[in-house]
């Protein structure tokens, strides 16, 4: 009887395995069969959503229609990117946008892939600047907002080009635009105003002045660096733009600026600096609280990092303090960058979800508190001349200096190379090995540069 | 005479029960071991697997190429070799120290050394980079204090790995010891009674009895040890994100890098595949070059 028992007891075990393995086999068998299907559905789901739009996705009388927004913001910026879409979700009865948070760009972009590629992506998603062409180089993945626009009456013209570029996106071609700007950002030095009046001395306005004031300020022991700059392969593209030079040549694939030698001399001055202690450049890990801790403490009389900091410098400051413009090499130039929203063309809810971003984009509880209440810049000239922007330019001449400085917007390296982030690593390590190891300007170029050329073949 | 159903469930019966835990080592195991294998071959496009294509050893070959890789390869072999001769050593010395004889400051400082192991990783990672912090960590107040040149510490591409090791070290050795202690106090009074009767010196003492009685101990710690380290990540991803210029990029740093910062899915595999393999060759050559000396009761 016992016995019997065990081998039933064995069989009905056994079986419920096979059963297992037959629904496990069956549901992944389906799901390699869908993606490609899904990803087809979605191509003509797009393709119908341009011509014939909204009749189809009409939500059910009394039903509001969902739409999935993916973001990267957490913490201060979460929360009030939760009140902006709650604020929308109260401000009509169609639609019911879903925000959630999904980790940092990396962690989004990453989720977002595999999410695509499953046919479960979001409508909504908001990614960092650098990580949109990631989407944007495949094709049918993103939605084309430019006939979008035109049925709203918004104008490609109306976002700063300073942004479009800043995306990798061209602001020639205007037939096509997949990503807005959305929380914008350009780096800015805010400067100690304190030490400065205490000796004297001007704000400067080139890294000569910097080098020579920082040096005299060290000697006198006032400050221990002239300036700190936090970890970032986004000052390479800033310090070889205002050699007044690019980085790629015309078609994208040569790293130019070493071949004749701009680079390398822009890259040369910044050694220097760091070799006369003028320069601080932040650890690898959590570089902005390192170095803005250093301007705090009085250790740096300058602080460079994103004019997005403004908040946690207005908040700790106990010295008077301004935002400046970045100081110039042969001429200005600042790169820009932040984040975006992009609309999937895989995208359930287009209508709705374009409703969304419509509103976000003209009203003044959209983009443009978002922007207010952060310290980002407004990214479209609607976006500025919303009643919150103009009171924060009014009453914050930090902010304005920050928005002002946008003239000298530079993104050359993303319009001649679009995939700039994947040779990112490779300048890292070109950046500290020369900043913090001092070693041989020339040589570490030159790796670069074959590193970075070997990457750009690859992806082609 | 058994009857067919008998001999049927004799020869199918074990199968079946070792199905279940089978079924999760294939599927937990062996296939993710066939994935990565296959994917370290192909340029694997995340958002259109229909564009995924066959690259042969491409992926390798590039791979190798690289500065970034090179250095991930010393770097964690440095890591590891040094990781084992510090950790493997201080344990030791410490076991023999604290388990010799039971005493109140004993407990206490085996208590202490064993304090490090039960805090995160990501907590001493952190406390410590600040403390290494060149310009205002207490490392360096102390050596300046002290009158000794001071470092960069995780500034710089030459002391930034023993850095890591330090940290590491300190935070593993705790834990190594507790196992050895455990071990020395399981060797049998009446050996060492023996011994001192036969007038064996304490150095005799330890490399002839000790060190033996303890090897089946040391050899779990040495495997466990060389596979833990050469899998390093969160102590480099905390502290340095494998810089100054690379010089902490390990293995599975270099991994992660790949997939989660240039979503190079292919080159990731590709790295994964050179991990398993030096993995599993260390492995079979501790079993093989070490067991028989291991000294078993």
């Amino acid at each position: 009887m016992k016995r019997t028992m065990k081998r039933m007891t064995a069989w009905v075990m056994a079986s419920a395995m096979m059963l297992g393995l037959a629904a496990c086999g069956g549901s992944s068998s389906s799901g390699e069969a869908q993606t490609p299907a899904a990803t087809e559905a979605a191509k003509t789901e797009a393709a119908k959503a341009e011509t014939t739009a909204p009749a189809a996705e009409a939500p059910a009388s009394g039903e509001k229609t969902k739409v999935n927004f993916w973001h990267s913001m957490s913490g201060s910026n979460g929360e009030l990117l939760q009140s902006i879409v709650d604020d929308y979700n109260a401000s009509q009865d169609k639609v019911e946008v879903v925000a959630e948070f999904q980790g940092d760009y990396y962690a989004a972009i990453a989720k977002a892939q595999t999410a695509i590629a499953a046919g479960n992506g979001p409508d909504i998603l908001q990614t960092g600047s650098g990580q949109v062409s990631i989407l944007a180089k495949e094709e049918g993945v993103l939605e084309n907002l430019v006939p979008w626009m035109d049925k709203s009456g918004m104008e490609f013209s109306d976002f700063d080009p300073t942004f479009i570029t800043g995306m990798s996106l061209d602001p020639n071609n205007t037939e096509s635009l997949v990503a807005f700007p959305m929380g914008c950002s350009t780096p800015v030095m805010y400067c100690n105003m304190d030490i400065l009046k205490e000796a004297g001395a001007e704000v400067p306005t080139s890294w000569e002045e910097m080098s020579e004031l920082s040096k005299k300020l060290i000697a006198d022991g006032k400050i221990e660096y002239g300036f700190s700059l936090i970890h970032d392969c986004w000052y390479f593209w800033m310090f070889v733009a205002q050699n007044d030079t690019t980085v790629f040549s015309e078609d994208g694939m040569k790293f130019q600026c070493v071949d004749d030698g701009t680079g390398i001399e822009a890259m040369q001055v910044v050694q220097d600096m760091c070799k006369d202690k003028v320069m601080y450049f932040g650890p690898a890990q959590d570089s902005a609280a390192a170095c803005r801790g250093m301007f705090l403490d009085g250790k740096c009389a300058f602080y460079i990092n994103s004019c997005a900091d403004l908040k946690s410098v207005e908040s700790n400051a106990t010295f008077d303090y301004s935002v400046q413009y970045i100081p110039k090499m042969k001429v200005n130039a600042v790169p820009s960058g932040g984040n975006t929203l992009t609309m999937l063309a895989s995208a359930a809810n287009k209508e709705a979800a374009w409703d969304f971003m419509h509103w976000l984009y003209t009203d003044n509880g959209g983009v443009a508190t978002f922007a207010a209440n952060t310290g980002y810049l407004p990214c479209s000239k609607t976006i500025a001349e919303q009643p919150i922007i103009k009171e924060k330019r009014a009453t914050n001449p930090n902010y304005e200096v920050a928005y002002n400085q946008l003239e000298y917007g530079n993104n050359s390296h993303m319009v001649m190379q679009p995939n700039n982030g994947d040779v990112a690593n490779s300048i890292t390590a070109m950046m500290e090995a020369c900043f913090y190891d001092f070693e041989d300007v020339e040589e570490r170029m030159k790796v670069v540069k074959e590193e970075a050329e070997d990457i750009l073949i690859d992806l082609q | 005479m058994k009857n067919v159903k008998d001999r049927f469930w004799e020869k199918i019966g074990p199968y079946l029960l070792v199905a279940p835990a089978m079924t999760g080592i294939a599927l937990f195991v062996i296939y993710p071991i066939i994935k990565l294998i296959s994917m370290s071959f192909y340029k694997v496009n995340q958002l259109n697997p229909d564009k995924t294509k066959f690259v042969g050893f491409s992926n390798y070959q590039k791979m190798f190429k690289t500065a970034e890789f090179q250095k991930a390869l010393v770097n964690t072999g440095y890591y590891a070799l040094f990781m084992i001769l510090i950790v493997l050593g201080c344990s030791l010395i410490l076991a023999v120290w604290l388990g010799s004889k039971k005493s109140r400051v004993n407990s206490a400082a085996q208590a202490s050394a064993f304090l490090p192991h039960i805090i995160s990783m990501v907590s001493v990672g952190l406390i410590f980079q600040q403390m290494m912090d060149p310009d205002y960590g207490i490392f360096n107040a102390l050596l300046g204090a002290m009158g000794l040149q001071k470092s960069q510490f995780l500034r710089s591409s030459d002391s930034a790995m023993n850095s890591v090791i330090f940290t590491s070290a300190w935070k593993s050795i705790g834990y190594y010891t507790l196992i050895l202690i455990a071990a020395l106090q399981s060797i049998p009074e009446s050996i060492y009674e023996a011994a001192d009767l036969d007038n064996a010196g304490s150095v005799r003492t330890f490399f002839k009895i000790t060190l033996p009685m303890i090897s089946p101990q040391i050899f779990f710690v040495l495997i466990v040890m060389t596979i833990g380290n050469f899998k390093v990540f969160e102590t480099i991803r905390v502290m340095t994100s494998g810089g100054p210029n690379n010089a902490t990029t390990s293995l599975v740093y270099y991994i992660y890098n790949k997939v989660f910062m240039d979503f190079d899915v292919g080159r990731a595999a590709a790295g994964g595949v050179i991990l398993l393999i030096i993995v599993g060759i260390m492995t079979v050559l501790y079993f093989v070059s070490l067991s028989k000396k291991v000294h078993y009761q």
